[in-house]
Formats: C-alpha cells, sequence, structure tokens
C-alpha cells in the first residue's frame, strides 16, 4: 500500500454511512456521520464505471467546482475518497430545502425573511459568478438551508466556467420555470445573468408561495413568461427576434407587477423586476443585487437563526434516538442530494474545511 | 480570456496545499515507480514520447489548448505514482485527453477518442478506422479502464494552473513583440514534454520560459542565461554591458521583478531553465529539427 493509499483508506475510515437517503440518476446519498465528532454528513456515491462515457458528466462538474468553492452560502465538499470502483463525495448535511420550506402551509413569511433568504443567494452567488462559474439549475429544490438557518447553493451538476467569448454553450440547461428567455430561444452565447433570472423567479415564488412561471412545455414557458411580463419589445430587448430558435408566441400586454405583488415594497418590486429583466446585458449582477437599496431598506433581514422552520428541523432539535427509527427518510427525487432527513441538531463549531485536506496525499519517497 | 479567467480562480482560492502536494523534488524522479526498472533517461524519453501522442491525439479531436495543458499535467502526476511498465503511456494519455474533454466543457464521444487514438498508435488515416467492431470496443474499454485509475491517482483534483496564466501577465505588463510572445509561448508548450509541471509552480515554469525566449530574441552576444537568473542583478556588476545594450537598462530582469522573486525561487527558475535546455540539447543532438539550434546557441554553456 503506498501512501496515498494508505491516506485514502484513513479518510474513508473518517466517515460512516448510515442509511440510504435517495438515489438520483448517477449517484445514491447516503446520511452519514463523522466517525470522531458525530457531525453529521452526507455521503454521495457515484458509480465510476457504470456508463458508457466513463465517469458522468455532473460527476465531473460537481467535484470540480465543489473543490474549488469554499463559502458559507455554497454546499462545502467536506472529502472525497475512493472505494473499489466508487466515487465517494462527502458533503455537509442540510436539514431541509427552500422548496419544502415554501411548499408548508403552516409557515409564515414575513418580509424580512425573504430578504434574508435572498440575501444569502445573492452572497453565494455572487462568489460563484465572481470565480466565473455558472450554477445553471437555480431553484427552491436547490437552496438548501442548514439547521442555523443557512442557506447553501448545492447541485453543481450543470455548472461550468463562463466560456470564453465565441465559444458556444449549451442552451439546454436550467429548469425550465427558471430558465430565461434567451435559452429559451436558442441563445448560445450567455454569460451569469441567465442565472439571475432564476433567482427573480426564486424571489416571486417566495412572495406567491407557488412557482412564478411554470410553464407546461419551453414553448408554453415562453408564453407564461410573455403573459406575466409582457411580449418584448425590439426596442426593450435588441436583437432578440434575430435569435436561433425565436418564435413568435404572439402579443400580450404589459400589466404592471404591483397587480401581482399588492403587498411588496417598491424597492421589492424594483429588485425583482432588475432580476427578470428580458434584456441579458440590462439584467442586475449578483454583486449590484447586494448593494441594491432593497437590503438596506426596512425591514432589516431576519437573522438565519429566526427564519421559519419546517417540522423537520423543529423536530431535528429533539435527541437523534428519538427520531431515527420513525421518519421515512427516502427522497425519490434526490440527485441534488443531501437534505430532506432530521438530524440531531448540529453545533457548527467544526465549521473547517481544511481537516479534510491537510492530509498529505503526496507520496513520500524517502519512506521506502 | 480562459486562461486569465481560469487565474483569477485560482487566486481566491484559499487552499493551496492542494496544488502543492502536487510538487515534487528533483530527485523524486530518480525514484519514480518507473524508476525500478528503468534509468532516468528512459522514463524522461518515454514521458516526452507520452506527451507527444497526448497533444497530438488533444489537437485531433479538437480540443482547446488549456485543456491539453490540464492533461498533459495529469499524465505527469499519473507517472508520479504508477509505473510506466504497468500502464502503457499512449493508454493513460488517452485517459488524460478523454476526462479532460470532460472537466474542460469539450465533450467528445468515447468512441470518437478510441477511433482517433487508435488511428494516432497505428499511423492510420482516422478515416480508414471502422466506426466500430472489435478493436475500437477494445480501446475504449482501455480508455475506459484507466480512467477510473487516472481519477483516484489524481485524487480527483481536476483544475491545474498552466505557465501560460502567467506569460500573459508578463506580456500584458510589457510590450516585446510578437516574436518573443511566439517563442515563449512554445516554450511553455514544450515544457510539458518535460516533467517540469511536478517539479515547479506555473509561475517560475513561465519566468524560464520568458527568460530563454528574451535571450534568443537578444541573440548569442546578449547577457548570458547564467546572468539572466544570478540573484543580484546584473546591471549591479556590469555596469557597462560589452557589445550589446538592452533596450532598457532592467528588461532583462524584467520576469523577476514582476514575480517578487526570490533567491531561491530564483534557483528554481534556473532549474527549470537547465531541463529545458537539457531536453532542447538532446532533441537537437537526434538532429529533428534544425531550428533548435536558436536555443542551443544560447544555452548555458555558450560563452
Amino acid at each position: 500500500m503506498d501512501a496515498v493509499e494508505k491516506a485514502n483508506a484513513e479518510r474513508q475510515k473518517r466517515w460512516v454511512k448510515d442509511q440510504k437517503v435517495g438515489e438520483g440518476t448517477y449517484a445514491v446519498v447516503y446520511r452519514g456521520r463523522e466517525l470522531a465528532t458525530g457531525r453529521k454528513i452526507a455521503i454521495k456515491k457515484i458509480k465510476v464505471g457504470q456508463f458508457k462515457d466513463g465517469l458522468d458528466m455532473s460527476a465531473v462538474r460537481e467535484v470540480k467546482y465543489l473543490r474549488e468553492l469554499h463559502h458559507p452560502n455554497v454546499i462545502e465538499l467536506l472529502d472525497v475518497f475512493s472505494s473499489k470502483t466508487n466515487l465517494n463525495l462527502v458533503l455537509e448535511f442540510l436539514d431541509t430545502d427552500l422548496e419544502m420550506i415554501i411548499k408548508d402551509r403552516s409557515l409564515v413569511f414575513l418580509p424580512a425573511d425573504i430578504k434574508n433568504w435572498m440575501a444569502m443567494t445573492f452572497r453565494g452567488l455572487e462568489f460563484c459568478h465572481r470565480n466565473s462559474i455558472l450554477h445553471r439549475d437555480l431553484k427552491p429544490n436547490n437552496l438548501l438551508i442548514a439547521s442555523d438557518g443557512q442557506l447553501k447553493i448545492a447541485d453543481f451538476g450543470l455548472a461550468r466556467d463562463v466560456a470564453d467569448p465565441g465559444y458556444k454553450m449549451t442552451c439546454q440547461v436550467i429548469t425550465r420555470w427558471y430558465r430565461p428567455p434567451e435559452l429559451l430561444f436558442g441563445c448560445r452565447y450567455y454569460s451569469t445573468v441567465v442565472d439571475i433570472w432564476s433567482v427573480g423567479c426564486i424571489f416571486a415564488e417566495l412572495m406567491l408561495r407557488t412557482p412564478y412561471l411554470p410553464g407546461e412545455s419551453d414553448m408554453d414557458q415562453l408564453k407564461t413568461i410573455f403573459r406575466a411580463l409582457g411580449t418584448p419589445t425590439e426596442e426593450e430587448w435588441p436583437g432578440h427576434t434575430k435569435l436561433p430558435d425565436y418564435v413568435s408566441v404572439g402579443q400580450f400586454p404589459k400589466t404592471p407587477l404591483r397587480d401581482l405583488f399588492t403587498a411588496a415594497s417598491a424597492d421589492t418590486l424594483n429588485l425583482l423586476s432588475r432580476c427578470i429583466t428580458y434584456e441579458p446585458r440590462k439584467r442586475i449582477s449578483a454583486k449590484e443585487a447586494l448593494h441594491h437599496p432593497y437590503f438596506f431598506a426596512l425591514p432589516y433581514p431576519t437573522h438565519p437563526s429566526k427564519l421559519p422552520k419546517t417540522a423537520a428541523q423543529t423536530a431535528s432539535s429533539r435527541p437523534l434516538d428519538e427520531v431515527d427509527g420513525n421518519v421515512d427518510n427516502t427522497d425519490g427525487s434526490g440527485t441534488s442530494g443531501v437534505k430532506n432527513a432530521p438530524p440531531k441538531k448540529l453545533k457548527r463549531k467544526l465549521s473547517g474545511h481544511d481537516i479534510s485536506r491537510n492530509i498529505a496525499r503526496r507520496i513520500d519517497f524517502t519512506a521506502s | 480570456m480562459m486562461l486569465a479567467n481560469a487565474k483569477c480562480k485560482m487566486q481566491t482560492t484559499p487552499d493551496s496545499t492542494m496544488r502543492s502536494q502536487w510538487l515534487f523534488a528533483i530527485s523524486s524522479l530518480s525514484c519514480t515507480p518507473t524508476a525500478k526498472d528503468r534509468s532516468l533517461h528512459e522514463e524522461m524519453y518515454d514521458r516526452s514520447r507520452g506527451i507527444e501522442f497526448l497533444y497530438r491525439l488533444g489537437t485531433s479531436i479538437g480540443l482547446h489548448s488549456p485543456g491539453l495543458f490540464t492533461a498533459a499535467t495529469w499524465f505527469h502526476r499519473f507517472f508520479m505514482r504508477y509505473s510506466m511498465l504497468d500502464y502503457h503511456r499512449q493508454t493513460i494519455a488517452a485517459a488524460c485527453i478523454f476526462l479532460a474533454t470532460k472537466t474542460e466543457e469539450c465533450g467528445r464521444k468515447l468512441r470518437d477518442v478510441a477511433r482517433v487514438c487508435q488511428s494516432k498508435a497505428k499511423g492510420i488515416d482516422v478515416r480508414d478506422i471502422p466506426e466500430s467492431g472489435p478493436e475500437i470496443e477494445e480501446v475504449s474499454s482501455q480508455i475506459l479502464a484507466a480512467e477510473e485509475i487516472l481519477l483516484e491517482a489524481l485524487c480527483f483534483d481536476f483544475i491545474v494552473d498552466s505557465p501560460h496564466a502567467d506569460l500573459i501577465d508578463l506580456f500584458d505588463a510589457r510590450d516585446v513583440g510578437d516574436r518573443f510572445q511566439d517563442y515563449a509561448w512554445s516554450i511553455a508548450h514544450d515544457s510539458y514534454r518535460t516533467p517540469l509541471c511536478v517539479l515547479y509552480p506555473p509561475k517560475i515554469i513561465a519566468t524560464a520560459c520568458y527568460i530563454l525566449s528574451q535571450r534568443i530574441v537578444d541573440g548569442p552576444h546578449s547577457l548570458s542565461l547564467d546572468a539572466r537568473v544570478s540573484p543580484s542583478a546584473p546591471s549591479a556588476s556590469l555596469p557597462t554591458p560589452p557589445t550589446h545594450k538592452p533596450s532598457s537598462p532592467d528588461a532583462s530582469r524584467f520576469a523577476i521583478e514582476f514575480f517578487g522573486l526570490d533567491e531561491s525561487e530564483l534557483l528554481s527558475a534556473a532549474g527549470a531553465l537547465a531541463i529545458l535546455l537539457n531536453f532542447y540539447e538532446y532533441q537537437a543532438a537526434l538532429g529533428l529539427a534544425n531550428y533548435l539550434d536558436l536555443i542551443t546557441d544560447v544555452s548555458f554553456r555558450s560563452p
């Protein structure tokens, strides 16, 4: 066994696999804990050899980007190790996600709560964009919520670097309801603002408590968008009729956002409208959004620990033994991972990611 | 451009240990897994042949240059952990290229990589290689098997820096003309034919490429390479350069000052230069290309 294999075996021993919590297209997700501390973790087991093109692209992307990104609002990849022919990603374990919170009818959202979720989303996203990484699949289901209320962007299976100018990217990304109109029109050259549109849709969904633009097909998605925001004019979005897959889906009049979002403040509606601006070049950036007056106006954002919690999260403060046996944790959709089960409330004293990495994996030639 | 992007990213990465664990002392080269059965010379020769194959395969399937450099770095890292007797250089080169097409968002079908690989290995035109069949199946499954071992050997460290990003910074900071830039750029490409990427950080390799290129452009009668990487600025000891006056008093120190290299880093740069020259001299001695005279004319040992 060389030094590296030894280090790999050592690392593997640090983590204990408890139970299966979900299965996706390319991975099985287990709930587990760190042996030394009992800290809750999720292990995403990826089969390397089972695809005809080798290691799956989403796994490649997830490993590539999460190994690099470390931010309080981005999910933390704690470790990577291999066992036989499997690749194992050890991720932070999170109690729930924004979709479950939105759907939990027993919860009431205050404007200040929404403001903090938005602030955390923009902070995490700004960090990705600053490092020229596009997420390309933002939706409430991929914004995970930790037991202390922190929001973390997860599922980097569709992420990529911003391409060189003139280098085509696929437009078949982002879950339809959150997909910006330029991608629906087949635009192959785009940038970080595709993610901003998605954030705008999530923002609206937080206020409405139901998806804002739920199209039934790609064509219907365009209609749904235009019905809500009016058909764009050439002046409003120059050149959009020249996009590869442009189709005319009919003329819809503009209705002010105010008609739908009756209770929202002027700042709120201004930020929302800047996120769902048709012309990509005029859409607000994550950095600008963080400086938007919305975040500086009253009411101030709720402290993360005071944000509305789902029953699962509340249950998670009970001792683990009570919860363990009687909760159904299986998450059918679970490719994005790492949520949905009620773990013991964890104290965040072990915040450092450094523990996983300073194990020397280089070869010690002097040893042999 | 992409190289510049990649660079920004590195600077914001908190974790430098992840990269430094892939840098080895020069003496390690004589105790690699291959070194048990082969001489250092033979291993270096096979590595350079592996990289030649990797470049040819990568270029044919249209992988961009940053992708080639990433794949080449993985290739050298892999053979710091596995023997070239156990894993054939061409199979590993193909696995590196195939994995790089995925991490660099330049997706190619496994079958296509296998076909081009077969064509390069056998020296047959790719159009004469069948679209499918047992031969292609065989090569495909070899690449897949190698990919698994490669992933583990790499510890999943996919993101790699290349000296090219540092060269871009140097070129942006001082206009040196196309010939100078082309030389430095090509030397940086060639640096992967040697194991420099597992010995020195990209900044040091970029400095070596820059200084060598500068020396070639300045001509055989200019300041020697030794003087260019000496710890103290040569202008201090040589108040009047004998025949050739550099365009600005410290132009020959530009890269060193730009990166603020300290004495030990200068030693590293000199070490990197020596390895590059060694490689080129060997190539020139084989009589492979006469343009290499440009480089051998200005090597350390010239008067």
